[in-house]
């Protein structure tokens, strides 16, 4: 009897998708599918509002990373007042990226030594009762205690770039609403002995140190598992660095050759189309060049280390010239050195916020510019998980009158469908039984691109993690549940 | 009648940490923050403290350990509920990873404070009732009730204290 698996996990805050596997009689994979089952359209939501309320307004998308949304729309809205987000003062644009980087540093760090580390340090078969933050915890104290100041410090750089821990309000139209004080420099440099810029410096390299050697040890698996060519892309600085914050757009296929390069982000609709397929309400970006079978894409860190020529930190440069050794300067497709990717970020995040906290620009100079209003604007930055897109336009009456959002977890929709489709064709194709440890699989391989499907599906819910198996006709073999957040 | 909130079991000098859990821009998720903000506007015991964020998360249990009492309050969706309000004690429990989330249940929260930081704060969960769950601001009429009448509870409680 043919048989369906399905994955459903919901949390309240983060949205609604689900993995489905279709076994035939002969439990072949005959089909495998990450599936987005609701959609709620924030873009609506903002339509009607005027328009310097949207880089507060689309931190309510969700919790997990409302600093990109605040300084993608606050660059979309620079454009509506007249500014182009090169234009900035020299204060503001240090403040934006101060705040981008303290995002980026806590974002890495939990998605890392939350999410991934129990896989890695465990093994995803390991048993799921050790398999958990906890069982990190007991094996590994000081390393969590580590991650723990890591993610505050993080939050801290926010607060105090964006005004607030949560909604903050820093970023505005055309500039940045305040200074960093030189208590607050000095609290972050020097004023905590347990944790400071950098004591962060040190510790994103044992982070990356504790991948490296789990690598060593398990180079096979790490190499190939989930492992496939793309395409990619990322903005890049006009001399061709990694620029989370700012630059052009840059796309390049699986040899590394140029799909378009140095793209002004304001013409990203001439470049990309977004796909709906019958089944998920997750679009399908592509590059409209190449079409949809040949255009899908990955953003996010294993795509901009592909992207991007060199990496403007020292430390964090030295570790990037060793990981594109690995792979003799080729594209880098093995879906688990994405977490080897995010590591090199964190450290070039954890040096650039420390060298930026020494910049006098963050603690005088002028706060913002005011250009001629137009009706029509684009932000596009680097988001943890990948290039975000806010575009909006704006009516005589200054209210949003239209909004489109690409979040990096929609680029990556077909990737995850592909890293699914991998680990069932590779480790449940043939099995006549679905143990724990090989659904396991299934998440690590979406996981690895740290998904976040409150922007991609704008959806919420709250339910346990139900596994069912199904025949044909839909009928329930089997099911297993796990406690939801 | 005895208040509910007395299971909190608050002793003179205690200090006490009441965190705000949820999304304000998804209706009635916004409830463990529109109770923060009220309750901001109120003049608390002194070492109590507010707080208020979209989700728990690792470093909120290094927040708690220097706190006797945490009461966590957080929009409660089950169909199952009754009445405005409930408050259950949360048990330490290491929470499994769970597929694309980026949240901790309270339990993990509680049971990392515990391995980490060696101390056992009384936790509190506070659940309220919501039945609205789309994107935009504002409460249901069901979730307004419950948070006034969740109010009223916590301040007659709060009359006791003084």
């Amino acid at each position: 009897m043919s048989r369906k698996i399905t994955i459903e996990p919901i949390t309240r805050v983060e949205g609604h998708g689900k993995v489905t596997i279709k076994l035939d009689d002969q439990n072949k994979v005959s089909e495998a599918r990450l599936h987005v089952v609701e959609f709620r359209g924030f873009e609506r939501f903002v339509q009607g509002r005027p328009y310097w309320e949207a880089s507060v307004l689309v931190q309510r998308l969700c919790g997990i990373c409302p600093v990109s949304h605040h300084l993608c729309a606050s660059k979309a809205l620079d454009r509506i007042v007249g500014v182009s987000s090169d234009e900035l003062t020299p204060t503001a644009d240090k403040m934006r990226r101060l705040m981008h980087y303290g995002q980026f540093f806590q974002s890495h760090v939990l998605h890392f030594f939350y999410l991934a580390s129990p896989d890695l340090l465990f093994g995803v078969n390991s048993d799921p009762a050790q398999r958990n933050i906890v069982g990190v915890i007991k094996a590994f104290p000081e390393l969590a205690k580590k991650a723990v100041l890591m993610r505050k410090f993080g939050q801290e750089i926010i607060q105090a770039t964006a005004g607030k821990k949560i909604h903050g309000t820093g970023a505005i139209p055309g500039g940045i609403n305040r200074h960093l004080t030189v208590k607050e420099k000095d609290h972050f440099i020097s004023g905590a002995a347990d944790y400071n810029a950098n004591l962060m410096v040190d510790w994103a390299l044992e982070g990356l140190e504790l991948f490296k050697s789990y690598h060593k040890k398990n180079q096979t698996w790490v190499d190939g598992f989930a492992s496939f060519e793309s395409n990619y892309m990322s903005l890049v600085r006009k001399d061709g660095a990694l620029d989370l914050y700012h630059g052009g757009l840059r796309a390049i296929d699986s040899e590394g050759n140029k799909i378009f390069d140095h793209v002004d982000y304001q013409e990203y609709h001439k470049y990309i189309t977004e796909e709906v397929r019958s089944w998920s309400y997750m679009k399908f970006p592509f590059f409209t060049s190449l079409g949809p079978s040949k255009g899908w894409y990955r953003v996010g860190p294993l795509a901009r280390l592909n992207t991007c020529d060199f990496i403007p930190s020292p430390l964090a440069q030295k570790e990037f010239e060793n990981y594109k050794a690995y792979t003799s300067g080729k594209p880098n497709g093995n879906s688990m050195h994405m977490h080897w990717a995010r590591l090199i970020e964190t450290l070039h995040a954890a040096e650039m916020i420390r060298d930026l906290l020494i910049d006098p620009d963050l603690y005088s100079g002028e706060l913002e510019k005011k250009g001629s209003r137009r009706s029509e604007g684009v932000g596009v930055l680097e988001a943890p998980r990948g290039t975000l897109f806010h575009h909006y336009k704006v009516d005589e009456n200054d209210l949003i009158a239209m909004c489109n959002l690409i979040v990096s977890t929609t680029s990556n929709n077909e990737a995850m469908n592909r890293s699914v489709k991998w680990v069932a064709d590779h480790v449940l194709d043939g099995q006549s039984e679905i143990p724990e440890g090989m659904l396991n699989q299934v998440e690590v391989a979406i996981r690895a691109y740290d998904p976040c499907l409150s922007c991609a599906t704008h959806a919420v819910g709250q339910m346990p993690l139900i596994v069912n198996l199904e025949d044909e006709t839909g009928k329930i073999l089997d099911q297993k549940v796990r406690d939801g957040v | 009648m005895e208040s509910p909130f007395e299971v909190l079991a608050i002793k003179t000098g205690e200090s006490i940490l009441i965190y705000g859990i949820g999304n304000v821009g998804r209706q009635d998720d916004g409830l463990g923050h529109r109770m923060i903000e009220n309750l901001e506007q109120k003049s608390l015991p002194k070492n109590w403290q507010l707080d208020a964020n979209y989700q728990l998360n690792a470093e909120v249990s290094l927040q708690i350990s220097g706190f006797d009492v945490i009461l966590f309050v957080d929009a409660d969706k089950s169909s199952e509920s009754k009445g405005p309000f409930w408050i259950q004690p949360i048990v330490a429990r290491a929470g499994q990873v769970e597929f694309s989330s980026h949240a901790m249940s309270a339990a993990s929260v509680v049971a990392l404070c515990e391995e980490l930081y060696h101390k056992k704060p009384r936790c509190y969960y506070l659940g309220i009732p919501g039945s609205e769950w789309e994107i935009g601001e504002g409460l249901g009429e069901l979730a307004e009730e419950n948070l006034r009448n969740t109010q009223v509870a916590f301040e007659k409680f709060l009359e006791t204290l003084v």
